[in-house]
């Protein structure tokens, strides 16, 4: 699939056209596809709610324009783009693999994320359907924080000179972002649906997202210590 | 109690199965002899499935096409790295801060970063015929 897109990208005369593709490639490179994978555990452990996890993977992914977007205008106001993505590409793919162990420990309850002035606050609005929604846009923010060589290359490489050279170069990290968060906004649109087809299923669905939100957190944990041992040992 | 004894035999039986961490000893930190070619190739010993692709397509045509111009010293490759003291410092000198593949020949350069690591899995033929004409037009 990535060499069908590539070829699409080979052939385009539209750098709008090329800078989605291009984030469509990256998606499917090895780092930002486990990233993807971990977002669509998150995104659909609250099954029962379709909107919910469609919206949520929207939401990832505007998440991630954010990122890719912000990098871009401080590079475009002058930043060196030397200093910046040697920082990000060097430490964004050592930093994944901890961040997905401790997402996934505080998602289980192992690690306790309570601060006490902050509690009385942070229950009221986990209890709005609004607010929840920020953990899908930061987790959005986050993963796209973690470049590895894949990405860095992408992103640093090809896109952002591309963009800064061009006179609408702000809709490119913009458009790269939208093309890295479709397969989830795709595989949560699928959750989604294919959900709604089986809701009959579901009735007691309550106890089932206990269970999803636990399977969820030992996905993150496993996919966390994977990449923690693939890089350090 | 047992989610955490879960956790653990999680961790030792990774630990036991994977050590995938590679070895790369930094060549040492010269630029290339007058009228010599020089592929630098800056990389950390992080596991990485694009740079390990990259590294054998170099091999592979530096121990085929091109093995004459390396044993007779015309080509001349060099793996740093930027892990060790001073690589960074050295990187810098050809505006690269992380991992790079450069041609250099006396005052040229060229930074092939950006094409082997676009193709090199989805398309290797393309990465090896972008590799070879930027050789060959040193």
């Amino acid at each position: 699939m990535q060499e069908y897109f590539t070829n699409l990208l080979d052939q385009s005369a539209f750098p709008l056209w090329s800078a989605l593709l291009l984030g469509l490639i990256t998606s499917l490179g090895p780092c930002t596809l486990t990233t993807n994978i971990t977002a669509i555990g998150f995104i659909s452990r609250e099954v029962s709610d379709k909107k919910h996890v469609f919206l949520g993977g929207l939401i990832y992914t505007l998440g991630r324009a954010f990122t890719y977007t912000f990098i871009a205008l401080i590079l475009m106001f002058g930043a060196n783009v030397l200093n910046i993505s040697g920082v990000l590409s060097r430490y964004g793919e050592k930093l994944i693999g901890p961040l997905l162990l401790m997402i996934g420990l505080v998602m289980l309850d192992v690690v306790p994320l309570s601060f006490p002035s902050f509690s009385r606050w942070s229950s009221k609005i986990e209890n709005q359907q609004k607010y929840r929604y920020w953990q899908h846009f930061l987790l959005g923010v986050v993963f796209a924080l973690a470049f590895c060589s894949y990405s860095g290359v992408m992103y640093f490489g090809i896109l952002i000179p591309i963009s800064i050279s061009h006179p609408s170069g702000l809709l490119f990290p913009l458009l790269f972002a939208i093309g890295t968060g479709i397969p989830v906004i795709v595989f949560a649109g699928l959750i989604a649906f294919a959900y709604s087809g089986v809701n009959q299923w579901f009735v007691r669905i309550r106890n089932i997202e206990l269970w999803l939100r636990r399977i969820v957190a030992v996905l993150f944990i496993g996919i966390g210590i994977y990449r923690i041992v693939d890089f350090w040992f | 109690m047992k989610l955490i004894q879960f956790i653990l035999l999680i961790v030792v039986v990774l630990l036991t199965s994977c050590s995938s961490k590679q070895t790369v000893k930094s060549d040492e930190m010269v630029l290339p002899k007058p009228g010599q070619i020089g592929i630098y190739y800056f990389r950390t010993p992080l596991h990485c499935e694009t740079c390990d692709a990259i590294e054998k397509l170099i091999a592979d045509e530096l121990a085929g096409k091109y093995a004459d111009q390396v044993n007779e010293g015309k080509i001349v490759f060099r793996q740093y790295n930027l892990d060790d003291p001073g690589v960074a410092d050295f990187a810098l000198k050809f505006d690269v801060v992380f991992k790079s593949v450069i041609l250099l020949k006396d005052d040229q350069k060229n930074d092939l970063t950006n094409d082997l690591f676009l193709y090199i899995l989805p398309k290797p033929e393309k990465a090896r015929k972008q590799f070879e004409e930027s050789l060959d037009k040193l």
